[in-house]
């Protein structure tokens, strides 16, 4: 790393100037906004580098989902027991024969997958809200379903093969992208969701779970989900 | 006569060039990088030469020190050489289309390793970390440390680099869901750890209560760790992002609490292998823009890690 800024960065200087004014900037808010919109304040506030309104990854969104990502499951998705099983037996082979990824390395394998099955538990305390569920009936929790508001994982996008890294300008938009994707899995898929008394009920999904470096923990995140 | 003198001159330099690369009938690969007194920088290069000597080829390894001028004679310099590919860690996201596509024109393909271009379609590669997820991680692990609360500071890396931006998106789409964490200062320290330092200094002294400081590279977090110890608050929590070698050391003495690990020496293989590909076969078989995940390291997995690779 140079420990002399490069001459005639401009930016630098200028990002002198800026980062006060921000700074400035994000008390003002903070005392002034109340708690609960203050993080969405706070992160408009913050200035990243190459962020650009360009690309509006919610309208991206909003014309895949009908029309391409519900369909694109529903032909893809395989029964989850057949994926399980396959990854119990062996964690390195399944995803070559189960799972989809767009690149040869370096990226885990997603597993788009549909099932039925039992919720045994329900864990609402965090804001990245699952319930358990259990496919097999022996009341033993097989994967857990991802219910919001916070989602994590990118599968949904990584898991379309109509999406490719190579079509977006840099990083950012891809996450963006992949932020939009669970948003809209919030809306069109959790808002209707009745979150009180979920325990003990029977549900059917379709959805994504990535496989993560413990291959039983399996994290899905919805596409489509009908709680009976 | 001075003019007489330069085309010998030039003549005699063209040899040698060409006489080196076709000597032994080797192509050559040019390997441009950030100067190697950031460790990370310095074993891309050590792995992409090692696997381009494998493959048989000639190697010319250069670093633009962050310079967009500098690292544009090193692309002129390549396209002088006749190498048969370019692989290189840019200076700049937008500066560095220009020499790309240079590149592209004189025949020669440029293949990128670790930061991004704001253009597709000019590299035949652009294998980079996914910061984002890398990010992420880091930023959760910051969270848990922190018990959810208090104040915090932000250094953040270059502005010219798409990773600085990238990983502060990553960091804060994490911690803000946390209303109790406030971030006191965000700095942009360039990627460098004397000026983290610095910068580290005169932030202690504004804000003298603060629990954590959160960094974009691990360059970065070595020098807040170093003023922190300094002014008597090494137990600060501070995280870090590369996986360096210094920084698995102070993790393991239990200064620095974590950090994030980027494949760097088997990006810069894979760059190698792809530009081989590319060379023979006239295609790399893999998408222009790849992302290899990151891997978090703390006290739990520090030991297993070297050189920017973690054994399994």
């Amino acid at each position: 790393m140079p420990t002399m800024p490069s001459p005639g960065r401009k930016g630098l200087a200028l990002a002198a100037l800026i980062a006060p004014c921000l700074f400035a900037l994000l008390f003002a808010s903070c005392t002034i906004v109340p708690d609960k919109d203050e993080n969405a304040d706070k992160k408009d506030k913050i200035d990243i580098y190459f962020a650009s309104d360009k690309f509006n990854a919610d309208e991206f969104v909003e014309k895949a989902w009908d029309a391409k990502v519900v369909p694109f499951f529903e032909e893809k998705a395989l029964p989850i027991g057949e994926v399980l099983a396959a990854l119990a037996a062996d964690p390195k082979t399944a995803g070559s024969k189960f799972g989809y990824r767009e690149k040869a390395e370096g990226s885990p394998w997603n597993y788009r997958v549909k099932g039925e099955g039992k919720i045994v538990g329900v864990n609402t305390e965090s804001r990245a809200s699952t319930v358990d569920v259990d496919l097999d009936g022996d009341g033993v929790a097989d994967m857990a379903i991802q219910i919001g508001p916070v989602i994590k994982d990118t599968g949904i996008r990584d898991s379309l093969d109509f999406i490719s890294f190579t079509n977006f300008t840099n990083q950012l938009e891809f996450a963006r992208l992949s932020n939009a994707f669970n948003k809209k899995v919030n809306e069109a898929v959790l808002a209707s969701l009745n979150r009180e008394g979920l325990m003990g009920k029977e549900v059917a999904f379709t959805g994504v779970f990535t496989q993560l470096q413990d291959p039983k923990a399996v994290r899905l995140t919805p596409v489509i989900l009908e709680v009976k | 006569m001075k003019k007489f003198f330069t085309i010998v001159a030039a003549l005699c330099l063209l040899l040698m060039a060409s006489g080196s690369s076709f000597a032994a009938g080797k192509k050559l690969i040019v390997i441009i990088t950030p100067s190697h007194d950031n460790p990370f920088f310095k074993s891309e290069a050590v792995g992409a030469e090692k696997k381009a000597k494998e493959l048989g080829y000639e190697t010319l390894v250069l670093v633009h020190d962050d310079d967009a001028n500098k690292q544009s004679e090193l692309f002129d310099t390549a396209i002088a050489r006749g190498a048969a590919a370019i692989v290189v860690d840019n200076a700049g996201a937008d500066a560095t289309i220009a020499p790309v596509k240079r590149a592209l024109q004189a025949g020669i393909p440029s293949f990128l390793i670790d930061r991004e271009i704001n253009q597709g379609d000019l590299a035949k590669a652009q294998i980079v970390s996914n910061n984002y997820q890398g990010a992420k991680l880091g930023g959760e692990e910051f969270v848990k440390l922190m018990g959810e609360k208090g104040p915090y500071v932000e250094l953040v890396g270059k502005e010219s680099d798409t990773n600085a931006g990238i990983r502060s998106q990553g960091y804060h789409d994490v911690i803000d869901q946390y209303p109790d964490l406030k971030m006191v200062a965000r700095q942009s320290a360039n990627w460098s750890q004397t000026e983290a330092y610095d910068k580290m200094e005169s932030i202690i002294q504004a804000n003298p209560d603060i629990k954590g400081v959160i960094c974009g590279n691990d360059t970065m977090a070595m020098g807040a760790m170093a003023a922190l110890k300094a002014a008597g608050k090494g137990n600060v929590i501070v995280v870090g992002f590369d996986g360096s070698n210094d920084v698995r050391d102070s993790i393991i003495a239990g200064d620095i609490k974590a950090t994030v690990l980027q494949p760097a020496y088997r990006v810069a293989q894979m760059a190698v292998e792809q530009a081989d590909d590319f060379i023979k076969k006239g295609a790399t078989g893999q998408p222009e823009k790849q992302l290899m995940d990151c891997v978090l390291i703390n006290a739990g997995n520090a030991k297993k890690l070297e050189t920017f690779a973690i054994e399994d």
